[in-house]
């Protein structure tokens, strides 16, 4: 490169700033990120998240993280029975006491009232050689569930950093205590047959990479691979069997596979335009040894009012296959494999997620934010109506308000 | 679960191997002298110049602020000087910068990255020391706290070797 | 097992991989000192939001994972 004496003087300013003996040292910061999450289900469940985030990046350049979720979940939930045009009464979990659904109506377990609590912690350092590896640590537990993960991972750059590639691995283990102990998968839920405690092994090893496309722009992919064994099964979810009027006649426990492999791919495009907003769309594939494959596309725009407020519109749109051992219910002469289940999240269905978030930053770099959307989620399962059932309810449609508090600031 | 195994060993064995074929980037600006750089910089002609590029979205710059003004003022008497070569785009980042990080050595502005072009600067901070004839005789990327100590003897060091 | 589409999660790793060793590849970017925008917070992944997310999709779908790394930033040393 050639350089000329003109262009410089042109281009170069000169300012001597001499502020005397203002070292002003550069304290080490926690940067902190808490919210308050509330979900909230049309008549079914809620729940209540406050979330914290520390951060902090050290002297030698590594970065250690905390970060603290408390969820406390009450409401009910579908219990995978079908509806009937009388009266349903179940034994609860515990096997004390019981809850009755009014005809008509999809059977809804009210018994889910659940606090659950994680810590993790993270740290993410620089190598000699400019390379970076993190190590993470998490446990969450519940009071019938209490899970254990541990990951480790590396990033490296190439082309002046403007291509980054991650690899990470993790293994989790789940220790899962039913209450009133594991149901025999299968068995008619009257012979109240059960099992004791649970468990199940996760390995995951994901890749990404990013590219820096220009100065306003950048893309990545990252793809996946996650194997789980042990206990996949929901021990708290029933299947109906009907007769030939659609009325049910008997109830199973539900019986999911022993592994399950599960791969995605996740695109994500990110630019920022001229005039000083931010456009954000994202795909993501997935595809499990269950038979579900998923489609899921989300979007944001965010729109800087100015340098203070910005509102972020969100559309999010997710599409999903159903487990080949899914069935609605079961007929009088039932044939099923060795797995069953009639759990809605595992039946064909689609959602649709449209809301935004209001961001408020000040002079110091806090943000205040309020996010705000509503979640629709529809079966798309198409099964025969017998008897009675023409006249019922056949999907656990789910309408739910999503609320989010932010305040984001360092000390 | 052997299919998983292989399959995880397969993709470990690809990240591995994409670790050592990946190319070397890092390459040292050749030594220029200070002449062709910046009439500005010829100010400083006959002295010990720490050249440091800098931009205010830049973390460990902002790090290496109270290291460079103790490295200024420690230094000043020695026919040194550290120089700062702000490469924000827009001067009023740069502005905000500095009213809440000072700084006690002389800063230049290159919002065009003429200066950085030309050193093929390869990472945010870079710093290069410059002997008093012009010449690169070290040079230093990115910038952590721990390191200020031994960067400052390091700098004592060639200057008295000099 | 579906080996098809396994297959095809392989095929797009490969390319993935293949576009790193690419040399067009390597002339696109900025230079160190060119990244005000993307070391911008809008930039980044929002973590918290992308964790809330995660949680309330994990418990009403049946497919999780897939949230993204980190990308762009100030890319300082």
């Amino acid at each position: 490169m050639q350089l000329t004496k003109s262009n410089l003087i042109s281009q170069l300013t000169i300012a001597s700033m001499t502020c005397l003996g203002a070292s002003g040292a550069v304290q080490a910061e926690w940067e902190v990120d808490s919210a308050m999450l509330i979900y909230d289900e049309q008549d079914r469940v809620s729940a209540v998240e406050p979330a914290i985030s520390l951060k902090k990046t050290q002297e030698d350049g590594s970065v250690i993280g905390v970060k603290v979720v408390v969820d406390a979940l009450t409401g009910a939930s579908p219990n995978g029975a079908t509806a009937s045009d009388q009266p349903q009464t179940f034994t609860r979990p515990s096997g004390k006491g019981s809850y009755t659904t009014p005809a008509g109506e999809i059977p809804l377990d009210d018994t889910f009232k659940d606090t659950r609590a994680q810590v993790s912690a993270s740290y993410d350092a620089p190598l000699a050689s400019g390379e970076r590896y993190n190590l993470g640590l998490s446990v969450s537990s519940e009071y019938d569930f209490t899970s254990l993960s541990l990951n480790g991972g590396m990033t490296h750059y190439f082309n002046q950093k403007n291509t980054t590639l991650n690899w990470g691995v993790s293994l989790t283990q789940d220790m899962i205590r039913p209450v009133g102990g594991a149901p025999i998968g299968s068995s008619d839920i009257s012979l109240q047959r059960k099992d004791g405690d649970e468990q199940r092994t996760t390995a995951e090893a994901r890749v990404g990479i990013s590219q820096v496309l220009d100065k306003r722009s950048l893309i990545q992919a990252s793809v996946g691979l996650a194997s789980s064994s042990g206990y996949h099964t929901d021990p708290y979810k029933f299947v109906s069997q009907l007769d030939d009027n659609g009325r049910p006649v008997a109830y199973f426990y539900e019986n999911r596979p022993d592994n399950r492999l599960k791969t995605y791919l996740h695109t994500n495009y990110r630019r920022h335009l001229s005039w000083g907003d931010t456009f954000d769309a994202s795909y993501r594939l997935t595809s499990d040894d269950w038979g579900i494959t998923s489609h899921t596309v989300e979007t944001k725009y965010r729109w800087n009012w100015n340098e203070k407020f910005s509102l972020t519109p969100k559309v999010r749109y997710y599409q999903q296959t159903a487990a080949d051992f899914y069935q609605h219910h079961l007929d009088e002469s039932p044939e099923f494999g060795d797995h069953l289940s009639s759990d809605s999240r595992l039946s064909e269905l689609s959602a649709f997620t449209v809301g935004a978030k209001l961001a408020y930053r000040t002079e110091s770099g806090s943000e205040f934010s309020l996010r705000l959307e509503q979640y629709e989620q529809s079966s798309d399962d198409k099964h025969a109506l017998l008897g009675v059932q023409e006249s019922l309810p056949q999907s656990s449609d789910l309408s739910a308000t999503i609320v989010q508090f932010g305040y984001k600031f360092t000390f | 679960m052997y299919s998983t195994l292989t399959k995880l060993i397969q993709m470990l064995v690809i990240f591995s191997s994409l670790i050592w074929v990946s190319p070397n980037s890092f390459a040292y600006a050749e030594t220029l002298t200070l002449h062709k750089l910046s009439p500005e910089l010829q100010n400083y002609t006959g002295r010990w110049i720490y050249l440091d590029f800098w931009a205010s979205w830049c973390a460990p710059c902002q790090a290496s602020f109270p290291f460079m003004n103790q490295l200024h003022q420690q230094m000043q008497s020695k026919n040194f000087t550290v120089v700062a070569v702000n490469v924000d785009e827009n001067r009023q980042d740069a502005d905000i910068f500095l009213q809440t990080t000072p700084a006690s050595f002389p800063i230049l502005f290159d919002a065009q990255g003429t200066l950085p072009s030309a050193l093929q600067v390869q990472a945010m901070p870079t710093s290069y020391l410059i002997n008093p004839e012009g010449q690169i005789v070290w040079q230093h990327q990115g910038f952590l706290k721990k390191d200020a100590e031994s960067i400052q003897q390091l700098i004592q060091q060639k200057i008295q070797g000099n | 097992m579906n080996w098809k589409r396994n297959l095809a999660f392989g095929a797009l790793l490969a390319s993935l991989f293949s576009l790193n060793g690419c040399s067009a590849l390597s002339e696109i970017g900025v230079k160190p000192w060119e990244r005000g925008i993307l070391a911008k917070p809008e930039m980044q992944e929002n973590s918290m939001d992308q964790a809330f997310d995660d949680h309330i999709y994990f418990s009403k779908e049946a497919a999780s994972g897939g949230s993204g790394f980190a990308a762009g930033g100030c890319g300082c040393n």
